[in-house]
């Protein structure tokens, strides 16, 4: 019944009066060791994120380091010219002849004629 | 703290001494703890922050220039921490919103609670508590800062301007402006339950 004579007012006067009466909270004895174990926590995920990078580092230069010598097996021929890499390429059946084979053909043809 | 013995703690936390963090935490744990309430009057929420609060200090600490208190320094983090904390639950709580309207379920959004009761008032109290406290969050940030750590841990208001990096001038007028605008929004509010 009282509470219904109350101005709008008075009723904000005694909610704001409440700060006058919060208790403070009581300690937490576990906060030392929380504190602790998430500064742990945190040390682990940094250490385990370095541990990632230097992982895939590694596994990136194994990989080059492959790719590398797979490309070397493939054209580190030296006695590879140009024409038989381009003969393979085009699947030609036999390389193609040299300019003196050419020339020997010629005249075998000239000669048959 | 005197001077010298802050000097003595920075030294030991820098070397990173147990007895030092111990010291600090039993040291400020209770007014960094109620700070928080103050913000979030939430006791599990308010754990959380106070402890990301002394991490912080820890992890941080040779970044301490010495400038300002040490404590002065620990209530910047404590507050810098509380009000990201409530600007994510704001953000959260959009999210979750917006998500409802198109029919996507938000459930992590229900990990974030939403009931804030302030440990330290008396349990007749609860209901006007809770009210008072949603008026206080209610208020522009920089007014709530002020009015928290002045009204709420008590905090000089030169304290205020220090931990706030504002001029005393200005942390005046913040609170007159806090203090209205609390008082205006509850008449308002009781008002409307007439």
């Amino acid at each position: 019944m009282e509470k219904n004579k109350r101005t709008p007012e008075q009723e904000a006067e005694q909610t704001l009066a409440l700060l006058e009466h919060i208790r403070r909270p009581a300690e937490n004895p576990y906060l030392y060791t929380r504190v602790r174990e998430a500064m742990m926590r945190d040390q682990l995920q940094k250490r385990t994120t370095v541990q990632w990078v230097f992982a895939l580092a590694t596994i990136l230069i194994i990989l080059n380091g492959l790719f590398w010598l797979q490309s070397f097996s493939i054209t580190g021929s030296e006695n590879e010219t140009l024409s038989d890499v381009f003969a393979q390429d085009y699947e030609f059946l036999q390389p193609i002849g040299s300019y003196e084979d050419d020339l020997d053909l010629v005249s075998y043809t000239m000669d048959n004629e | 703290m005197t001077k010298k013995l802050e000097q003595e703690i920075l030294a030991d936390l820098l070397a990173k001494k147990e007895s030092a963090y111990q010291y600090l935490i039993d040291q400020y744990q209770q007014k960094v703890l109620n700070t928080c309430l103050g913000f979030v009057p939430n006791l599990q929420d308010a754990e959380d922050l106070c402890q990301d609060t002394f991490v912080e200090v820890f992890r941080s600490i040779h970044a301490f220039k010495g400038n300002a208190a040490l404590s002065t320094w620990i209530f910047q983090i404590t507050t810098r921490k509380c009000l990201a904390f409530i600007r994510y639950r704001k953000r959260h709580k959009r999210k979750a919103f917006f998500q409802s309207l198109v029919g996507l379920d938000a459930p992590e959004s229900r990990a974030i609670s939403d009931k804030s009761f302030h440990p330290g008032i008396a349990l007749e109290d609860k209901e006007r508590g809770e009210i008072l406290f949603e008026k206080i969050a209610l208020l522009p940030e920089k007014q709530q800062t002020a009015f928290v750590l002045n009204r709420i841990e008590g905090f000089e208001i030169t304290e205020v301007a220090d931990i706030m990096q504002l001029k005393r001038g200005t942390v005046d007028v913040l609170l007159n402006r806090a203090k209205k605008n609390l008082r205006q929004s509850l008449e308002q509010y009781y008002r409307n339950i007439a």
